[in-house]
């Protein structure tokens, strides 16, 4: 009795798990048939499933100057970003977890609200501002803003981390004469690099993945990927081959980053999630 | 000795955290409390980028009061609220289910967890790309299998179901957060817990609400407060999957904002407008930044 009840939650497990696998996939691979099927035009129609593959789309988006500008930017402000708000980030959670002073509280509490209002509610007079600057369409610009938004979660993923390591160590160290920012590279990077690894990845996908302020605040020389397909989708609405390839080709790179540290992501994402 | 250790004290006690502190905050200062402060004397006035002959003028409150005969903001107001209780409510539920399910057959940290995690890790916009080619009335593949099942196809993004669309492909791409956010969860719930209630004799059911679900009271908080609160940024993927389309129907705040900053170019209107959307994002995450930072003093 208690044996085949036993067999029987099982099944019902494996059956939920292996829907919701279906569910989540599905999409995916249906993107990868999309961009593997010839170009033989949208229209037709028929058996979806049965074609033979070709790499034809693949091959067009990466040939002339179809996406490779809008890569490249993506990848230079993403890179760029993620760098400076680690930089920063670092410098600043040492100062919260290690430091006591009057208005730490607010001050982590502003940095969690910037990590979750809307970043739709600062779009309209930053626009402003970098006009007035004659910022709009640089590559500058995103890099400034997303640094600015990245520095929260860097920021606050990093303070955790450097209070849970014991500060015996940087105590003795200060008490031989070090000043802080010593304490801070020999004694607190060292145990740092790995949380730094980790969240260095979420960032560097968060900006690869930013939508809203790329739209926004760049028109021709600073478009990134994300803007940039879906100018195609615009432009192109039929040739859905490339589009899919072009869309691949930009969902795979944060995969593979992140597969990177999947260990971690329940941790990193724990905190509070990537978006 | 004793003096030694009150001078560490006063060493972690002076004003040298600014020099820590200093460039994260002059940074996120700058790229937020200043276009604040800036934009609220904007959303006193009223400015038009295309029209630039028309100088810009103080109009006080007037974008305030013209929340309350604006049709196209209620409706849009209607849409997020209509998005918001759809996506809580379906990642709530479903999340649970798949992480209670996850939590008993598999390893903390898996292959396949990762897998689950997929869609939320897709590009947003790729998000909506994806579904577009899948929902597509004339050749998507969802309508050809519900053909071939013998079903009549349905117009996915059409004025009927575009709304219950978007809140399922939104679903589809952050259930995964909540599922992470349950497993989490559950794992914190020490075994002993569960030990006591077998040896009580307790069910599955009666286990599940005497010790699971209160149990996972923090985590269900945080859930919500995300959820509610992404409800207000939902804008990359109903941007690609429908543009807030047909029409309206699908047109949450996020997105009017957007039409009415960047394609009316009514800069006035437009920042009334993210002062009304970061007031009630203030008002969601309010309680939940109170308490959270709590826990790291």
């Amino acid at each position: 009795m208690n044996r085949s009840r036993r067999l029987s939650t099982k099944l019902i497990y494996a059956f939920i798990l292996t829907v919701f696998l279906v569910w989540s996939l599905f999409p995916l691979f249906w993107l990868a048939i999309t961009a593997l099927r010839p170009n033989l035009g949208p229209l037709q129609m028929g058996n979806p499933f049965v074609f033979s593959p070709s790499l034809d789309n693949f091959c067009s988006v990466l040939s002339g100057k179809n996406l490779l500008p809008y890569f490249l930017n993506s990848l230079i402000i993403g890179l760029v970003a993620t760098f400076l708000s680690l930089f920063f980030g670092v410098l600043a959670a040492y100062g919260l977890a290690r430091f006591n002073f009057r208005g730490r509280r607010l001050a982590l509490q502003w940095i969690l609200s910037i990590r979750l209002l809307p970043p739709i509610g600062f779009v309209v007079p930053l626009f402003i501002m970098f006009k007035a600057l004659n910022m709009l369409d640089t590559p500058a610009t995103l890099i400034i803003v997303y640094t600015a938004f990245l520095l929260p979660f860097s920021i606050w993923m990093l303070t955790t981390t450097i209070q849970e390591i014991p500060k015996e160590s940087e105590e003795a160290a200060l008490l031989d004469g070090n000043n802080h920012f010593q304490v801070l590279i020999k004694i607190v990077l060292p145990s740092l690099w790995p949380a730094m690894a980790a969240v260095a990845l979420l960032n560097i996908v968060a900006a690869w993945n930013e939508f809203l302020f790329a739209l926004v605040f760049t028109s021709k020389k600073a478009v990134t990927l994300p803007v940039a397909i879906t100018a195609f989708l615009g432009d192109r609405g039929v040739y859905w081959g490339e589009i899919s390839a072009a869309a691949l080709l930009t969902a795979i790179v944060p995969v593979l980053l992140l597969l990177l540290v999947h260990k971690q992501l329940y941790r990193g994402f724990g905190h509070w999630g990537v978006k | 000795m004793a003096d030694t250790i009150s001078q560490i004290r006063a060493a972690f006690h002076r004003k040298s955290y600014l020099f820590f502190l200093g460039p994260s905050l002059i940074i996120m200062g700058s790229l937020t409390l200043y276009p604040m402060v800036y934009g609220i004397k904007l959303s006193l006035t009223r400015y038009n980028l295309v029209r630039p002959w028309i100088p810009k003028t103080f109009v006080g409150l007037k974008n305030f009061t013209d929340f309350f005969s604006d049709e196209y903001l209620v409706k849009s107001l209607w849409v997020t609220f209509k998005f918001a209780m759809g996506t809580v409510a379906l990642q709530v539920f479903i999340g649970l289910l798949v992480a209670l399910v996850l939590h008993q057959i598999l390893k903390k940290t898996s292959l396949l967890r990762f897998m689950v995690l997929l869609p939320m890790l897709i590009v947003p916009v790729v998000t909506g790309i994806i579904w577009r080619l899948i929902l597509n009335d004339t050749y998507g593949v969802l309508n050809w299998i519900i053909q071939w099942l013998g079903i009549a196809p349905q117009l996915w993004l059409g004025p009927d179901l575009a709304l219950i669309t978007v809140i399922i492909v939104e679903t589809w791409a952050w259930l995964p957060f909540s599922i992470l956010l349950f497993s989490l969860g559950l794992s914190s719930i020490p075994e002993q817990y569960y030990e006591a209630a077998a040896i009580d004799g307790a069910g599955p059911w009666r286990t599940f609400f005497t010790i699971t679900l209160p149990n996972l009271r923090w985590t269900l908080f945080i859930v919500l407060v995300f959820k509610f609160s992404d409800a207000l940024k939902a804008f990359d993927t109903i941007y690609t999957l429908t543009g807030g389309g047909p029409g309206i129907a699908t047109r949450a705040l996020a997105l009017y904002v957007q039409n009415r900053g960047f394609t009316d170019f009514e800069i006035g209107y437009a920042m009334a407008l993210s002062i009304l959307v970061l007031t009630i994002s203030f008002i969601i995450i309010g309680p939940f930044i109170s308490r959270l930072d709590k826990q790291y003093e």
